[in-house]
């Protein structure tokens, strides 16, 4: 029995039309072209050209301007994201200052296009030709979201890897002065460079179920450039528009529309000749065999793929064991795919997503502001790199850091004016951590023209009143209660000025962070910049002119723009959700978990052909496999423990469920953990300091932080990893799961 | 900035092509695209060994990748097949 067969019977007459008329089947768009493309492994024939010789937005010159947005109306945010290769410009620095400073090309990337609602893909939100993340999406806590994820990336215009077996091979590269470049002599699969053509979308921060059509990364989109996107959409809507749980209505509605669309792409894979192919595409359809027989969710979707969750409200009995909420806040989603996250990131599959609620209600009327007509003004940033393929595959040109798609973008305020700045990094620096901090004018020229040397590493101080001020209101999407506020957490805390004192010029982000802050223009006119610099810098980070981020120019008397930072009654309370974990509720408090590399990053750092591997508790990722499993209604306290040399951090990531850091220990800078300060600030990534060896010592200490989480709901199946996502996709991940009963049996 | 090279001899033209590529630039990346159904090819550089850029590269639509590091001229062939020569000029 077929899989068609196995579903014939649940179809309307319109879909068994698709089976039964081959012009039909046609139209559902579901074969890939005979050239073929990429299923399980990758199999990438054919290239498009590039064209050079374009020209870019000069750096500097440009103001910021917002991202496109797809928001939410009358309660639901529906829209498609829609992923595709396209020729995009990028600019690239020259390393030098003399002219020609900067170039722009064109490079194959894939790439997202938003549209509003479920229409025509006519007109996106989205800029098409230029480096530039994908859609905001803009909804409020309580509403549902309905997206359609489409992959029409055409395989045959990524062919990065040879072919030397059908399946369950690493994307592979040589070096023309001989020998072979990647993988690394240690790396396997699947923790490896892979299957860089098939994804899926991660909603990074939200707080859903982790399953179904949720914030499900254990799927995987195949790409499709030749699906019939109406019949697809078509599909897709059924899921919204039918009622009832995934597994059992609208769900079944959607693999049996995709179980026919696999075997059209396994039809016209064997039409056209090319066997390796169709192997690939039938491993998958046996492996939604499996998993549809075991009770698991299929993992191979033909295409396109549905996310319909709501953003759910607090709940549960005041003063109890709270059931948490979606946080209102800076998120953010991106591509998920084990073994591709790195490759389709820095291809820039990134984009915001901004869920509002009462937090944003207090904020918006700072001033004298309605929340309809708000006076503050609302600056959002996703900070990207944009790059054909990871320098360990190919060793390319360094990316500038890259803000809504533009280099150096500039922001304009008011003397004294108040600004609200959202920032996500989807830079995926390889350092673990980067401190950012305001740089005055005068700075800039020093250390451009050498004058001002660096101090321990990083920029020095800029005169004050030269330089915005920071007053940070959330991290990671999560509000900051108040006295967190006042005193400026600093969080993450940094490794190398590790307590809470106050320093409005400078913060800290990792990859994968988010940080919400008032930027206070100072009262003077003047001109600063944002830069970043890693935070333990080894001495290769010496030339400003790479690191600069933002540019900010201060001109002119307020008129109608907001100068006032919130009082204590203006400012919006903490959530009974977000109270701090008690020891009293803690379940559990003895796991730790133990991030290693197999040596130190060493010369040449991440462009090295013999990189090192990287583990979790001595193992890399394992698919079925999992590690830790954790009981729903309960919280725990976790030990993230870094034994990696050569100044290494991990910023640690879980999905579904925010957590609290209580404490933390840089054996680089400390002689003993520091125990945080009481409201302990939440968050989804912290950077874990890397082992060092203290002074007088000859053995070497690894660095720690301790979190406390609670798993209030939402069982299922969901992963914890590395936010260097090169380490992610070369092993450093694991399987969670949380249960809803109490039989646990850990699976090793 | 990638650049494709195919190779064929089940129909004419026999070999590479572009026998010889000029475009490339040091940091870009070739690809090797086997446009034969049937027929394996193996490229390698022309003084060195089969395996020194890898192994062979099968039929239908297989490819591979060679990263250019350095400028130079780089001559190549295929392992299997001695008509089949090529150059990458890259500056």
């Amino acid at each position: 029995m077929t899989a068609i067969d196995d579903f014939s019977e649940d179809l309307s007459g319109d879909e068994l039309n698709l089976i039964e008329h081959p012009d039909r089947r046609a139209f559902l768009g579901l074969a890939l072209t005979a050239a073929g493309g990429i299923v399980l492994s990758p199999l990438f024939p054919r290239m498009a050209w590039a064209q050079n010789g374009a020209s870019c937005p000069a750096p500097f010159n440009e103001d910021l301007l917002p991202v496109g947005e797809i928001k939410s109306v009358n309660g639901f945010l529906r829209g498609i994201i829609d992923t595709q290769y396209e020729l995009r410009k990028v600019i690239e620095y020259n390393g030098t200052l003399a002219a020609p400073a900067y170039k722009c090309r064109e490079h194959p990337l894939r790439t997202y296009h938003g549209y509003q609602g479920f229409g025509e893909l006519k007109k996106p939100v989205t800029k098409i030709g230029e480096a530039y993340p994908g859609p905001t999406l803009r909804a409020r806590v309580g509403e549902t979201v309905q997206l359609i994820f489409l992959n029409r990336i055409d395989p045959q215009k990524f062919p990065q890897t040879s072919v030397t077996s059908v399946k369950d091979q690493c994307d592979t590269s040589f070096v023309v002065t001989g020998g072979k470049r990647y993988p690394g002599a240690n790396e396997t699969f699947p923790n490896c460079f892979h299957a860089s053509n098939t994804t899926n979308l991660h909603f990074h921060g939200t707080h859903v179920t982790p399953g179904t059509f949720g914030d499900n990364v254990l799927i995987g989109v195949l790409p499709n450039p030749k699906m019939d996107v109406g019949a697809a959409v078509a599909a897709c809507k059924k899921v919204f528009d039918s009622p009832g749980h995934a597994d059992h209505g609208s769900g079944k509605i959607l693999q049996h529309v995709a179980a026919l669309a696999m075997h059209s792409l396994l039809e016209g894979a064997k039409k056209s000749g090319n066997t390796q192919l169709a192997e690939q595409i039938q491993a998958a359809i046996d492996a939604n065999r499996t998993d549809i027989a075991a009770g698991e969710w299929p993992q191979y979707w033909p295409g396109f793929y549905v996310h319909h969750f709501q953003l759910p409200l607090p709940s549960g009995v005041p003063g109890k064991f709270p059931v948490m909420g979606q946080s209102p806040g800076t998120h953010w989603y991106h591509c998920h795919q084990h073994g591709s996250t790195t490759m389709q990131i820095l291809n820039g599959m990134a984009g915001l997503f901004i869920i509002t609620g009462d937090y944003d209600d207090k904020l918006l009327v700072l001033g004298g502001g309605t929340v309809a007509k708000p006076k503050i003004k609302e600056q959002v940033m996703i900070f990207q790199l944009f790059s054909e393929q990871p320098n360990l595959v190919n060793a390319t040109p360094a990316a500038l850091v890259q803000v809504n798609g533009q280099v150096v973008p500039t922001v304009r305020m008011k003397r004294g004016e108040v600004q609200w700045w959202r920032i996500a990094n989807a830079a995926m620096k390889a350092h673990g951590i980067d401190q950012y901090l305001f740089i005055s004018q005068a700075v800039l020229d020093g250390l451009q023209n050498k004058t001002i040397p660096l101090v321990k590493g990083v920029p020095p101080p800029s005169a004050d009143g030269s330089v915005p001020s920071l007053n940070q209101t959330a991290q990671d999407g999560v509000q900051f209660d108040w006295q967190n506020y006042v005193r400026r957490a600093q969080w993450p805390p940094s490794a190398t000025a590790p307590s809470t004192t106050p320093n409005p010029k400078t913060f800290h982000l990792a990859p994968g962070n988010r940080a919400d802050f008032l930027v206070k223009a100072p009262a003077a006119d003047g001109t600063a910049y944002l830069v970043f610099w890693p935070e333990k810098n080894a001495g290769g980070f010496n030339d400003v002119n790479k690191n600069v981020v933002v540019k900010v120019i201060v001109a002119g008397d307020p008129t109608t723009e907001n100068t006032a930072l919130p009082t204590e009654a203006q400012y919006p309370k903490l959530p009974e959700d977000l109270a701090d974990i008690t020891d009293d509720e803690i379940n559990e408090r003895h796991r730790k978990l133990t991030f290693s590399m197999s040596k130190a990053p060493g010369a040449g750092g991440g462009t090295r052909v013999d990189p090192p591997e990287f583990f979790i508790d001595g193992k890399q990722f394992k698919e079925g496999t999992i590690d830790q499993i954790m009981l729903m209604g309960t919280a725990e306290e976790w030990n993230l423990v870094n034994t990696s040399p050569g100044g290494t951090s991990h910023p640690f990531h879980i999905h579904i469920n925010p957590f609290q850091i209580t404490e933390i220990f840089d054996p680089a800078t400390m002689t003993e953990p520091k125990v945080m300060e009481k409201p302990w600030v939440w968050g989804d990534v912290i950077s874990i300091p890397a082992s060092a060896t203290p002074a007088g010592s000859t053995t070497a200490v690894p660095g720690h932080v301790r979190i406390r989480s609670r798993f209030v709901d939402f069982p299922g199946k969901f992963v914890l990893h590395c936010h260097i996502l090169g380490h992610e996709d070369r092993g450093m991940m694991q399987l969670v799961e949380v249960v809803d009963n109490h039989t646990v049996i850990k699976h090793h | 900035m990638p650049f494709q090279v195919t190779v064929q001899r089940e129909t004419p033209p026999i070999g590479f092509d572009p026998s010889d590529l000029t475009a490339a630039k040091a940091g870009d990346a070739v690809f090797w695209l086997n446009a034969d159904h049937h027929t394996t090819h193996q490229i390698c550089p022309k003084d060195g060994v089969a395996g020194d850029w890898g192994d062979p590269v099968g039929p239908q639509a297989s490819s591979m990748q060679v990263n250019i590091p350095t400028a130079g001229v780089y001559l190549y062939r295929c392992a299997l097949h001695d008509d089949e020569t090529g150059t990458l000029t890259v500056t």
